[in-house]
């Protein structure tokens, strides 16, 4: 060994620990070696190194209880237990499944509400419209408690969809309403119009015969016989057309229901603009009902219906509620 | 992380400031802030993943500094947790291990050599480890580690004469 390898006593003492645990080149721990045979010293610094290293390490083997462990795996500050509450997967399972189960829930009732389901033909009840088909007349009876035999609906043109489904706006109502230039609509009770006769005169248009009493030998006032809140022969019609050029063609049948002595029977004037469509509340002499109906048609088919009403027209008149929509 | 490092970081601060008391709220603190810094390892993957050593030496630094003040530093009685044999405490001591050796061993050492010690031969953190831990060299630390044993193998010595 070289002059330059020889150890003096302070470094071999620094270098006892690495040569306790193993940490020098073999040259280093050759020299160590060396110097401990003839250093008392040293020996001694190298056991107590070597006794420390034990008993450190014998501390290992100290056990902590159960209940100490729990104790510190449940350990949580703010910070902790607000960012592991903040994590989905930490929730309770229970919470969790609850959660979605909530939310499918809603989802599912949203989407029960937000389709809309008679739109969609499948879920659509009823007849179908089906443009192809084309139904000249229908006579059925429109309410089945009226005790009027002439109450009817009469339905022209080319479909026979449901009625209620297509009617809007004034025909959803009860033909009492009227409607002003500002578009409000003012409701109104049924004001029966006198008229110059008993309601007993008031004769349907339809060929209709009205049960008349039969009169032997004491003749009993008709007008005794008959309840006027039962009796009554009210009725107006009820007319709904889909026109696509509605603003051209508009203009034309009012021109043609003024020429056939139509009157507005409401407060706005006839083929009043309501939102896309034209409203017609008018009466017109019976005698030019068909003439009416015929020339409407020429535009599209007609749908109409005869529905009763408390309002009694005078004689040789009728009224009409005409809605004309826009739309193919 | 892993309950083995709660383990260690529980007898690191019971054989560190040998109170029981302090020593748990030092180590449930220091659990506390890896939980909330580490808060990606879920509680399933506890098992599976955890804490780097860097951040577990740190923490119990930092938890250290805060307790240490609280436990007189020189004090040469054993807890009563540790005396008492009939009576098992928070920990249990093997029957050949006499805690005294290490506490008198505490008296006289720094902190950063107890540190080191613990970490090192107790917990078994590498050198490296604590070199990165304690932002030092590999070679203060054999230093530091070299001195704390001598003197702890000194006091053995002295306790078994």
């Amino acid at each position: 060994m070289s002059e330059k390898r020889k150890l003096t006593p302070f470094l071999a003492h620094e270098m006892l620990f690495d040569f306790a645990t193993d940490h020098l080149d073999p040259d280093r721990k050759i020299a160590i070696e060396n110097f401990i045979k003839d250093d008392r010293e040293s020996q001694n610094l190298l056991a107590a190194i070597r006794r420390g290293i034990a008993y450190a390490e014998s501390l290992r083997s100290i056990e902590l209880s159960d209940e100490l462990l729990v104790e510190l795996d449940q350990a949580e500050n703010f910070v902790s237990l607000s960012k592991r509450l903040a994590r989905w997967s930490e929730w309770p399972d229970t919470l969790r499944w609850s959660i979605i189960a909530l939310g499918v829930s809603l989802c599912t009732a949203a989407l029960v509400v937000a389709i809309p389901w008679k739109s969609v033909p499948l879920f659509k009840s009823g007849p179908t419209f089906d443009s192809s088909t084309v139904q000249i007349a229908r006579v059925e009876s429109r309410n089945a408690n009226s005790e009027d035999p002439s109450v009817s609906s009469v339905f022209f043109g080319a479909n026979n969809e449901d009625q209620k489904e297509n009617e809007s706006g004034p025909l959803e109502g009860s033909g009492d309403e009227e409607f002003t230039d500002d578009g409000s609509s003012i409701p109104k009770r049924a004001t029966p119009v006198v008229a110059a006769e008993p309601v007993v005169a008031a004769t349907p248009v339809a060929a209709v015969k009205v049960p008349v009493p039969v009169i032997k030998s004491t003749p009993v006032p008709v007008v005794a016989k008959v309840e006027p809140a039962k009796a009554s022969r009210g009725f107006v019609y009820r007319a709904f057309m889909t026109l696509s050029s509605i603003d051209d063609i508009a203009p034309k049948i009012t021109q043609q229901m003024k020429e056939l002595g139509a009157e507005k029977a409401g407060e706005v004037e006839l083929g009043w603009r309501r939102g896309s469509g034209r409203y017609y509340h008018f009466w017109i002499p019976d005698a030019n009902e068909q003439k009416l109906l015929e020339s409407l048609r020429v535009y599209g088919p007609v749908r109409i219906s005869k529905d009763p009403h408390p309002r009694v027209m005078p004689e040789g008149q009728v009224r009409f509620i005409l809605w004309i929509e826009s739309g193919t | 992380m892993k309950r083995e490092q709660a383990r260690a970081i529980g007898l690191f601060f019971l054989l560190g400031l040998m109170e029981e008391r302090v020593a748990i709220a030092a180590a449930s603190r220091a659990i506390a802030k890896l939980k909330a810094e580490f808060s990606e390892i879920s509680r399933r993957d506890r098992e599976q993943e955890s804490v780097s050593i860097a951040a577990v030496m740190r923490v119990c630094r930092e938890s250290w500094k805060v307790h240490r003040k609280m436990v007189p530093r020189n004090r040469s009685v054993l807890p009563p947790s540790v005396r008492s044999d009939s009576t098992p405490g928070v920990w249990t001591l093997p029957k050949t291990l006499d805690l005294s050796v290490w506490m008198r061993y505490q008296k006289d050492a720094s902190d950063d050599d107890v540190m080191a010690v613990l970490f090192s031969i107790v917990l078994g953190f590498t050198d490296h480890d604590l070199a990165d831990g304690f932002n030092t060299s590999v070679g203060t630390i054999r230093y530091r580690l070299g001195k704390g044993v001598r003197q702890l193998g000194l006091v053995a010595r002295g306790a078994q004469a």
